[in-house]
């Protein structure tokens, strides 16, 4: 065998087991119910979030809001509030944080969610550039 | 240079591959292409990516005898080096359409060209010839690129740049592409759907990187295409 049929046979090894690996890992990221893939969709579902104090929180569930299944499924629970934009100026200490894959995201307890607007948005990706 | 000048100058040189049946171009340069007059102003990647199938090896090997500006590389199996710093490194990947495992993975040997033939490829589909300054380019349809890309089993800043990929064919998509790409959703394993799903939840919510495309300004996309593709199941 050449050295160069070598190499390409240890990189096709390595492309199996990187396979092998990610499989396993989308098989953990199943478990617990799903949880993470449930947090990952409803972030990406997201338009924008804030963080919010216990207070708005506690007031977020006087109102009414039930805060996300996805958050409530980690220990300790996360509580994810979907509402409306026009609701965050009611809201006394929201600060917006980037939607961006960090551990500090997932260090907040409490999240005010606003959604892509689905029933308004045509769901064509969009024009041929 | 303009990127765009290199990248064309690269596929002027390598015409001859590029006119043997069923090679494509792949990877990270098919939506620079897809943009109008293949602007490149989506640059991932600087090399080219020519996706070989098995069954046309020897009648790619024979056009390798007719370019003058490329010579293989001693040190990277499959990479073709130009001999101009103005043109950008080719790489011959295989695909296999007997392949129907994706995550399967195999060398072809061979002395002159072995390929590292990879089962992802066989979503790849013939798509149009983009004819330009007298080139022509044969691309792959932009729905079994994008599931190729959201498909991929890389890590860390590899597979990102795949997920880039992946992304720059979303802004360069129209209707049928999506309708396409729904379609070869439907018809992969729930295991694979899931992965796509999740890709693009990693997509979403990835940090930009300098000189890549935003995936911070394309998250509605993402996010549509996510409702349309668990509408499919």
């Amino acid at each position: 065998m050449t050295r160069q049929i070598e190499v390409l046979t240890a990189r096709a090894r390595a492309a199996r087991s990187q396979a092998a690996v990610r499989r396993w890992e989308l098989r953990q990221l199943g478990h617990a119910a799903g949880a993470w893939h449930r947090l990952a969709r409803l972030l990406t579902l997201t338009r924008r979030a804030w963080v919010i104090s216990d207070e708005d929180a506690e007031r977020l569930l006087a109102a009414g809001h039930h805060p996300e299944a996805a958050g409530l499924a980690f220990e300790p629970s996360r509580r994810f509030f979907l509402i409306r934009e026009q609701q965050v100026a009611s809201l006394s200490d929201a600060q917006e944080i980037a939607l961006q894959a960090s551990p500090e995201l997932l260090g907040y307890r409490n999240l005010a969610l606003v959604q892509f607007d689905e029933a308004t948005e045509p769901i064509a990706i969009g024009p041929r550039l | 240079m303009l990127f765009r000048e290199r990248l064309l100058g690269s596929l002027r040189a390598v015409q001859p591959v590029l006119d043997v049946k069923g090679v494509l171009v792949g990877g990270s340069q098919v939506p620079n292409l897809l943009e109008p007059e293949a602007a490149a102003t989506l640059v991932v990647s600087q090399d080219v990516d020519l996706v070989v199938p098995v069954e046309r090896h020897g009648e790619v090997k024979a056009a390798l005898e007719l370019l003058r500006d490329y010579s293989p590389s001693s040190d990277e199996p499959s990479v073709w080096i130009p001999r101009s710093a103005n043109l950008l490194e080719v790489n011959f990947i295989g695909r296999d359409a007997a392949l129907t495992v994706t995550a399967e993975t195999y060398v072809f040997e061979d002395d002159r060209l072995p390929l590292l033939v990879f089962g992802l490829l066989s979503l790849l589909e013939e798509g149009s010839t983009l004819e330009l300054l007298n080139l022509r380019v044969p691309l792959p349809r932009p729905a079994g690129l994008a599931l190729e890309k959201l498909l991929t089993e890389r890590g860390g800043l590899k597979g990102e740049r795949d997920l880039l990929v992946a992304l720059g064919l979303l802004l360069t998509s129209g209707a049928t592409d999506l309708d396409e790409l729904g379609a070869g959703f439907r018809a992969l394993e729930r295991g694979q759907k899931d992965a796509v799903l999740g890709n693009l939840s990693v997509l979403s919510l990835m940090k930009r990187l300098p000189e890549m495309p935003d995936p911070t300004r394309a998250r509605d996309r993402v996010a549509r295409l996510v409702r349309h593709l668990e509408d499919l199941g």
